[in-house]
């Protein structure tokens, strides 16, 4: 141990887990920056809890979360009202990269609005797992419950996310395992 | 029992397909700039609380960080020295991220408490005025300061000295590898 900083303890492990957790539910540059920023800002805020918390990487990685999502929405806000104006735009440009782009956005504006359909627990839960890939043990410790309803909120994120996003579900896997 | 294979199902496979993306080059340079600004402070703060102390009495780590130990472990006995005579200081100025002087002449900065700060270009520094301390980091270049008398201190903390006055006038370089501290 020696000389290990609070830094080289708790961020240096978890570094690439942070960028990519705020990188893919931002994914665009100047907001995904903004989104760092503010998650950085509110680690440092709480930095006396996350030291004593018995799993300070994961809650850390909750607040990335948190904090990228905030980020979406106001950015979603944003667009709502100059919605108008853009949707002119976009009806004119007929290139096929910019259609394929506005797919892929109005793709993940969907999902992240059936996200925030959810309960808090239910979408910080799910995209855990599913962005950051963290183990049920490291979700209930950054949930503050036990893993059984860390996997209750998940399995029912799922089960809600299925529905209000059928229609993106691959063909052949819809109805198929449901639980 | 496989914990991945038993939970990734379609919907997963829906959110991964839509949300995995690589991080351009350029986003990730701005992420990492913010955490070696993050690290920064963050190292500023254990400093500023002596958690070093432990690192430096074991005598283990780089010699970057046994400097900063001797730093903090020096400001610390200075402190303790002058614990009986401190006396809450009336400006609080904080500016707890670095700032770079990239223009090409000297920038001259009047804190808080009254004293002047002079940064020469290229220099990065920050600054800490609290009702107990004042601290100026210099992380690279050169300052001049005219620091008001008080009985709080004023530190001034780089890579290798901390360097800890009541009220005086100098000049503090750092140079790679080196600090230099002169009085007019």
């Amino acid at each position: 141990m020696g000389c290990e900083s609070d830094y080289d303890t708790l961020i240096r492990p978890i570094e690439e887990q942070m960028m990519r957790s705020v990188w893919r539910i931002v994914r665009n540059p100047e907001d995904a920056d903004d989104a760092f920023q503010e998650a950085l800002a509110n680690i440092w805020k709480r930095l006396d809890r996350i030291r004593k918390h018995p799993n300070p990487r994961a809650l850390i990685l909750r607040i990335c979360i948190n904090a990228a999502c905030d980020t979406v929405r106001k950015g979603m806000r944003r667009k709502e009202h100059v919605a108008a104006d853009t949707i002119a735009e976009t009806v004119a440009d007929n290139s096929p990269s910019a259609s394929e782009r506005l797919t892929g956005e109005e793709k993940r504006r969907e999902i992240f609005r059936a996200i925030e359909g959810l309960s808090k627990n239910q979408a910080d839960a799910i995209l855990m797992r599913v962005i950051q890939d963290q183990p049920y043990k490291d979700i209930a410790e950054a949930l503050g419950c036990s893993e059984v309803t860390a996997r209750g909120h998940v399995n029912r994120a799922r089960v809600r996310l299925r529905e209000s996003l059928s229609h993106l579900m691959p063909s052949s896997s819809q109805g198929a395992d449901r639980k | 029992m496989n914990e991945r294979n038993d939970h990734m199902d379609d919907i997963d496979r829906v959110l991964h397909e839509e949300m995995n993306s690589e991080i351009p080059p350029e986003v990730e340079g701005r992420f990492r700039s913010r955490l070696a600004e993050f690290q920064e402070r963050m190292d500023e703060r254990e400093l500023a609380r002596g958690s070093r102390w432990a690192g430096l009495l074991s005598l283990r780590g780089n010699g970057f960080r046994r400097a900063i130990g001797v730093g903090a472990v020096a400001a610390a006995v200075v402190l303790a020295i002058l614990a009986g005579q401190l006396r809450l200081g009336p400006g609080r100025d904080v500016r707890t991220a670095p700032m770079e002087i990239t223009d090409p002449e000297v920038k001259t900065f009047r804190l808080a408490d009254g004293s002047v700060l002079k940064v020469h270009p290229g220099s990065r520094v920050a600054w800490s005025l609290g009702e107990e301390s004042r601290d100026l980091y210099l992380y690279r270049g050169e300052v001049f300061l005219d620091v008001k008398a008080e009985n709080r201190e004023f530190r001034v903390l780089t890579p290798s000295a901390t360097v800890s006055v009541l009220g005086t006038r100098f000049q503090v370089r750092v140079s790679p590898g080196e600090g230099e501290v002169s009085q007019p």
